[in-house]
């Protein structure tokens, strides 16, 4: 009797009552897998696509890089104009090793244009954020110092609508987290928005270009830009080689 | 195979002849019952997720659900406000140009209106005709009140104003991929309900087939339950693995209204998961107990 009774009680929980449940789901998975396996690769890429490695952040807040950089060799901007030299331009280096990169939509300097009552952020990036909040470069041309086409948005009816008094000779400032530059105004034009001819980011020497809508205080959007054009004055030049 | 063991010596050696044929049947029973308990947690898995896409992807009183939830009409409202506010900058408005028009236009009337021709199997185009007609209707109403007058250069610059804020507003309104989907979904509904009845009804047919042929209830029992509990790990896996990768949060989405509707309208749906789980683990549960009972009650006699 106690034989009997030891003998069912082993195997009230047998092996299999245990074991199966989880070999059956082991096996839904393998047969769902070999269904999926033929378009598997379309469905990770797919995946890829979808999700990124970190958690995307949403805050309508801009990051500020921009500590002014304070520069004692920069001369005051009536001998600035007589003396633009490149030569002058190369004494002054800063190593591209040593210098805070901005990223998108992040504050890095402050653009001035006295003459013009301009004073704005200059962001990285020309998004909504940033149009909204100041200047920005486009993130496809390069930064001051650079040596390479230097492309600024901005609104005309905020930040860029004092613009419309700017003249040939006056100078845009541009203070930076690692040094501040002086650009002389060189020409203003108007030109459609998709005309490819107002400005060159391949261009191998630096320039500024500002740009906004035009016309100014004019209700609604319109296709025609109003171009600044502007050539290095003065300000560090940033090596590349360091 | 328990029914073997419970077999005494002294039994053995009097029906030896019995009970070696009764041990070849016994090798092939088993593995017949574990297969038909194999298929019905295969078709309770299958039934399960048939039943949670029924309830969820295919249904719209779950996508309004999902979005009153996370109060979706309000994230639609600030985020169109905040990218008019900045095209009235760039257009030429005054800032709260933009907020009293958003403020005065129905958004939740519009979203639902886009929800329900995405499952009525509609055009899942935006309908921009309300939108465009109030702008008009403020930009008018704001000329009047800055007495402004519109030349014929004005006149086309506010029609390039209103384009692009359509744009802005279907590039809200809009949900990824519903365009896509739009065109199947009636279609694949009927064949979910289809592939569900069917489901359903080889689930009770591999039941019976397992209750009405076994003469021991504790086995009848064990079988039911080596099948359902199988269903219930297996669904319950969905879930798990889904939300331990933590992979939902770190979805890419351009917008955030777009990914906390992402979000919430998954965990809404391993929710239903977890729920199938616990109505199998629940069932399961019910004939473990039955198999004790059973197994306890052949034990006495």
């Amino acid at each position: 009797m106690y034989n009997r009774h030891h003998s069912h009680r082993k195997t009230l929980f047998g092996k299999d009552i245990l074991i199966l449940p989880f070999v059956f789901c082991a096996v839904i998975y393998i047969i769902c897998a070999l269904v999926i396996i033929p378009s598997s690769s379309s469905w990770l890429s797919l995946a890829s696509i979808f999700f990124s490695d970190h958690k995307k952040d949403f805050s309508a807040e801009y990051t500020n890089i921009f500590v002014p950089v304070e520069d004692e060799s920069a001369p005051a901007a009536p001998s600035i104009k007589q003396e633009s030299s490149t030569e002058q331009r190369k004494q002054q280096t800063v190593n591209l090793s040593g210098l805070t990169f901005p990223s998108y939509e992040d504050q890095f300097g402050e653009l001035t244009i006295e003459d013009c009552q301009i004073k704005a952020k200059l962001f990285f990036g020309d998004s909504r954020l940033v149009l909204s909040n100041g200047v920005g470069i486009y993130s496809g041309s390069a930064i001051p110092g650079y040596g390479r086409t230097i492309l600024v948005a901005g609104h005309n009816n905020t930040y860029f609508n004092g613009l419309k008094y700017a003249r040939k000779g006056q100078i845009i400032r541009i203070r930076t987290n690692y040094g501040n530059y002086q650009y002389e105004i060189t020409d203003l034009q108007i030109k459609d928005k998709n005309d490819r001819s107002a400005y060159e980011l391949s261009a191998e020497s630096e320039s500024l270009v500002l740009y906004t809508c035009y016309p100014f205080d004019d209700p609604g959007l319109t296709p025609d830009r109003y171009f600044v054009y502007a050539k290095p004055v003065s300000g560090p030049v940033i090596d590349k080689t360091r | 195979m328990s029914e073997q063991s419970s077999v005494t010596p002294v039994m053995q050696t009097e029906v030896h002849g019995h009970l070696h044929h009764h041990r070849k049947h016994s090798k092939i029973k088993p593995v017949l019952y574990a297969f038909l308990a194999f298929m019905l947690a295969l078709v309770l898995f299958l039934l399960s997720v048939c039943a949670v896409l029924y309830c969820t992807v295919f249904s719209k009183s779950f996508m309004i659900r999902t979005m009153r939830s996370i109060d979706y009409y309000s994230m639609v409202r600030e985020e169109l406000e905040s990218q008019m506010v900045s095209l009235v900058d760039a257009g030429g408005f005054d800032k709260d140009f933009a907020k009293e028009f958003v403020e005065s236009y129905d958004i939740k009337r519009a979203v639902n209106d886009y929800i329900a021709a995405f499952y009525s199997g509609g055009n899942t185009l935006v309908d921009t005709s309300t939108f465009k007609r109030q702008l008009n209707d403020a930009i008018n109403s704001y000329m009047n009140q800055h007495r402004l007058t519109a030349n014929k250069h004005t006149k086309e610059h506010i029609a390039y104003f209103v384009d692009e804020a359509t744009e802005i507003y279907v590039e809200q309104m809009s949900i990824p991929f519903f365009s896509a989907f739009a065109n199947y979904i009636t279609h694949t509904k009927t064949i979910l309900n289809m592939l569900t009845v069917f489901l359903a009804a080889s689930a009770v047919v591999l039941s019976a087939i397992i209750f009405f042929t076994n003469p021991f209830k504790h086995r009848r029992c064990r079988y039911l339950f080596i099948g359902v509990s199988g269903a219930f790990w297996a669904v319950l896996v969905i879930p798990v693995i889904a939300l331990l990768s933590g992979k939902i949060g770190l979805v890419n989405i351009a917008t955030h209204s777009l990914y906390q509707l992402f979000v919430s309208y998954f965990n809404g749906l391993f929710c239903y998961f977890f729920l199938c789980a616990g109505v199998l683990f629940v069932l399961s549960v019910i004939l473990l107990l039955l198999y004790i009972k059973y197994y306890r009650r052949a034990l006495g006699r």
